[in-house]
């Protein structure tokens, strides 16, 4: 059963929804050096470049970077114009939720 | 929700070291770049050729860091242009440098070429940086 994880940061306008969201691709970014966590988000987004799009799908990276999960992924987010939510597993690890 | 498409920011980045704290910083500026969803090139000079050779990446490392072959070839498959300085073929095979050797995905280009790309590119803001 999936321990619910707590919101740190959001970017979403329905942070709730984004939260339930099915994850179709998980990438596990730690120890990985910048700017590899969202390289990597970028690159798991591209599953996202056809337009029948499934509203409920998103990706999630996982990083233990604190300048990643609160700086670096979320302006690559905004920049692109994508939904993100930072949820904290413990501390000093974070899953990023992130959809179009 | 219709958005209006601009073309995207250009990053030229002029690497002219073999150098791991230069060259690694030229590829993850690349790297980053993309990301950002901004086009970028990298143009090797002469200085710079050991990166472009086949396996010639893999020798140049950092502590604590994956070999750069790593970046070259994510930054090469994530649509970063890398050229390499070939001002004639003879420079060239005095530093040990042939189209065969050369990574796939390489072009060779000169200065002009270069600066073909480059000028316009900041005449649009974008950015012009030499390593």
């Amino acid at each position: 059963m999936q321990r619910e994880l707590r919101i740190v940061s959001d970017g979403s306008s329905a942070p709730d929804m984004l939260q339930k969201c099915e994850i179709i691709k998980s990438v596990d970014t730690t120890g990985m050096a910048c700017p590899y966590p969202s390289f990597e988000s970028v690159k798991a987004m591209s599953l996202f470049n056809n337009d029948n799009n499934n509203a409920n799908e998103c990706i999630e990276i996982i990083t233990d970077s604190e300048e990643s999960a609160f700086k670096s992924i979320p302006s690559v987010c905004q920049k692109r114009s994508w939904q993100f939510l930072v949820l904290e597993e413990v501390k000093g690890l974070w899953r990023i939720r992130i959809k179009k | 929700m219709s958005q209006k498409r601009e073309d995207p920011q250009e990053v030229h980045l002029v690497l002219a070291s073999n150098d791991p704290g230069r060259a690694y910083s030229a590829l993850v500026l690349a790297l980053g770049t993309v990301t950002m969803g901004a086009k970028c090139k990298l143009y090797c000079t002469m200085g710079a050729l050991d990166i472009v050779k086949k396996e010639g990446a893999s020798k140049i490392t950092m502590p604590g860091a994956p070999p750069l072959d790593k970046y070259l070839h994510d930054a090469i498959s994530a649509g970063v242009q890398i050229t390499a300085c070939g001002p004639s073929k003879e420079m060239l095979k005095q530093m040990g440098v042939t189209p065969e050797n050369i990574e796939q995905g390489v072009e060779f280009e000169d200065v002009i070429g270069f600066l073909n790309e480059a000028l316009p590119a900041s005449k649009k803001g974008g950015m012009v940086l030499f390593i």
